[in-house]
């Protein structure tokens, strides 16, 4: 098996272990120093924006009888993408407010650019996945765990503008990293060559109730919860905004495809 | 037939036959597809000039709800909250869908408590369940529950504080229309809306809503201009400011009136526009 990385070939060989069939790519192996080249194209952000813009105006409707409030996309590469809170859901007696169908389009372009698989809530959600565990998106995405041999998953979550980070990276304190750290350290190492700096670490550590995260470390997949501050996450939110969500994307999918995820059969 | 009720300050008159031309405006909650019937109707009036026809056997039911909320306008008053009366087009026709009509209303009463504060206003939103009335209600009876309301209000030194014109610009806010391609993202929608609202689909599927229709609506006329019970209630304030004005210190005592975000101008609080269900009960 032919493997390459970008910082971390040995902890991409580990990781895609065992991995039986997959595709290189995109394997973007530049010169030291070289800033890495960016693949994601206006026509990207644009699909971004017209979904989130769709699911924003379901995010408080409820699903129709006979279709499920969530959805998931399947891909090849052993990645799983959640996007929970894309719409309002209910817990605690109350429905609590969206982080916006930002979160979704984001899951659903890493798809497309490099084929994880995606599961996102797309009407308003009667059990809240990141608080409960007893409801069909839980039941789902344990079935995806087994289906796909998903070796990492990122909870994508939006976070309050006024918050002074870009990203809050919540890893139950560490423990959701199963003792792969690198991955967190490659992961901030990307985010901030690509402009995004401003990294936190476990404001949200995903440790109360019965988060993604913790859902996901109790199967023994490494999993961390991205708390994106939501002025990244508005594709359709004009010039600026635009650019910054294609920075992230463009970020998220340099991280996936070098690090530790290039393989061939 | 004839009507027995007095109130101060409301004429009681007598009417009926009034059926095929309150269908097209009544809610979708109304049963217009079969024709029946007209129910009995009698006209009420605010004052010589302002005037509703209302289904008799309504009478009590709306009476009922004006009076909560009179009582909830009071309370937002009692909790030193400014209470704000929002005028929203909901009727489902010519493209609208008042399902959809009833979200964007929903979100623009938020968006007004985000604004303001929600420990400082009480918005007194059209749209809430508990305004509904039962399926034969036209949409004179709406007007006559919220006119009741208002003026009664304000006649009882408890008026509302603000009354709020949901605009063009608010419709887009909700519909997240950008200013780019936006009849290309509302037949997007369309698409979507009719693959998972199986109301929305039956109403295409039957004509009640097209998607030229849909795109017109939402694209270029989504806005109280083009509601006719919302004509009522421009003038409905614009009749609360004349007599405001009629007091001392009476300009500066006005009732506020925002459209589509904004303030109006000066010129605007003492302009009418052609009534919408006010005076269209036929006589006898």
């Amino acid at each position: 098996m032919a493997t390459l990385s970008r910082a971390h070939g040995s902890l991409a060989c580990r990781l895609a272990a065992g991995i039986a069939s997959a595709t290189i790519l995109a394997a973007a192996v530049t010169a030291s120093g070289d800033p890495p080249k960016a693949v994601v194209e206006p026509k990207s952000v644009s699909a971004a924006a017209d979904m989130e813009r769709l699911i924003d105006l379901d995010a408080d409707r409820d699903a129709p009888s006979d279709t499920p409030w969530f959805v998931v996309v399947k891909g090849d590469f052993p990645v799983l993408i959640s996007a929970p809170h894309a719409t309002k859901v209910f817990r605690e007696n109350a429905w609590r407010f969206a982080d916006g169908g930002g979160t979704a389009a984001l899951a659903v372009q890493l798809h497309e650019l490099s084929r994880v698989t995606v599961i996102h809530t797309v009407f308003r959600a009667p059990s809240d996945p990141n608080y409960y565990d007893d409801n069909d998106y839980k039941r789902t995405l344990g079935a995806l765990l087994q289906q796909t041999g998903a070796r990492l998953v990122l909870d994508i979550h939006g976070s309050d503008s006024r918050r002074p980070y870009d990203v809050d990276i919540g890893t139950l304190d560490g423990k959701s990293l199963i003792g792969h750290e690198v991955i967190q350290d490659d992961l901030v190492r990307t985010f901030r060559a690509h402009g995004i700096e401003a990294i936190s670490s476990n404001f949200f550590a995903a440790s109360k109730n019965h988060t993604v995260t913790r859902y996901c470390n109790a199967h023994g997949v490494v999993a961390m919860q991205l708390e994106i501050n939501a002025s990244w996450l508005d594709p359709a939110g004009g010039d600026l905004a635009a650019h910054r969500f294609a920075a992230l994307l463009d970020a998220l999918t340099d991280f996936l495809r070098s690090e530790a995820f290039i393989v061939s059969r | 037939m004839t009507t027995q009720r007095t109130r101060a300050g409301w004429l009681v008159q007598i009417c009926g036959g009034v059926a095929a031309s309150y269908s097209i405006l009544s809610p979708p909650s109304a049963a217009a597809d079969q024709p029946s019937a007209p129910p009995a109707r009698h006209v009420e009036c605010l004052t010589g000039n302002y005037c509703l026809c209302v289904t008799d056997s309504l009478q009590g039911k709306i009476d009922e709800k004006a009076k909560a909320f009179r009582d909830a306008i009071h309370s937002a008053h009692a909790s030193n909250r400014l209470a704000i009366y929002m005028s929203v087009p909901l009727s489902g026709s010519f493209g609208a869908y008042f399902a959809l009509n009833r979200e964007v209303a929903n979100d623009v009463a938020d968006r007004l408590g985000k604004r303001f504060g929600a420990q400082s206003v009480w918005v007194l939103n059209p749209a809430t369940p508990d305004a509904d009335l039962p399926p034969e209600a036209s949409q004179a009876d709406y007007m006559y529950l919220w006119s009741h309301v208002l003026y009664d209000a304000e006649h009882a030194k408890d008026g509302v504080d603000l009354v709020y014109f949901v605009g063009p610009s608010d419709f887009s806010r909700h519909l997240r229309l950008t200013g780019a391609d936006d009849l290309t993202f509302l037949g997007q929608y369309f698409d979507h809306r009719v693959q998972t609202d199986a109301a929305f689909a039956d109403a295409v599927k039957n004509n009640k809503v097209t998607r030229v229709g849909f795109l017109s609506y939402y694209g270029f006329r989504a806005s109280v201009a083009f509601s006719a019970g919302a004509h009522d209630e421009w003038n409905l304030a614009a009749l609360i400011n004349q007599e405001r004005r009629l007091q001392k210190n009476g300009i500066i005592q006005q009732l506020p009136v925002f459209f589509d975000g904004s303030a109006v101008a000066p010129s605007m609080y003492d302009a009418w526009v052609p009534v919408g269900n006010v005076g269209q009960c036929p006589k006898q």
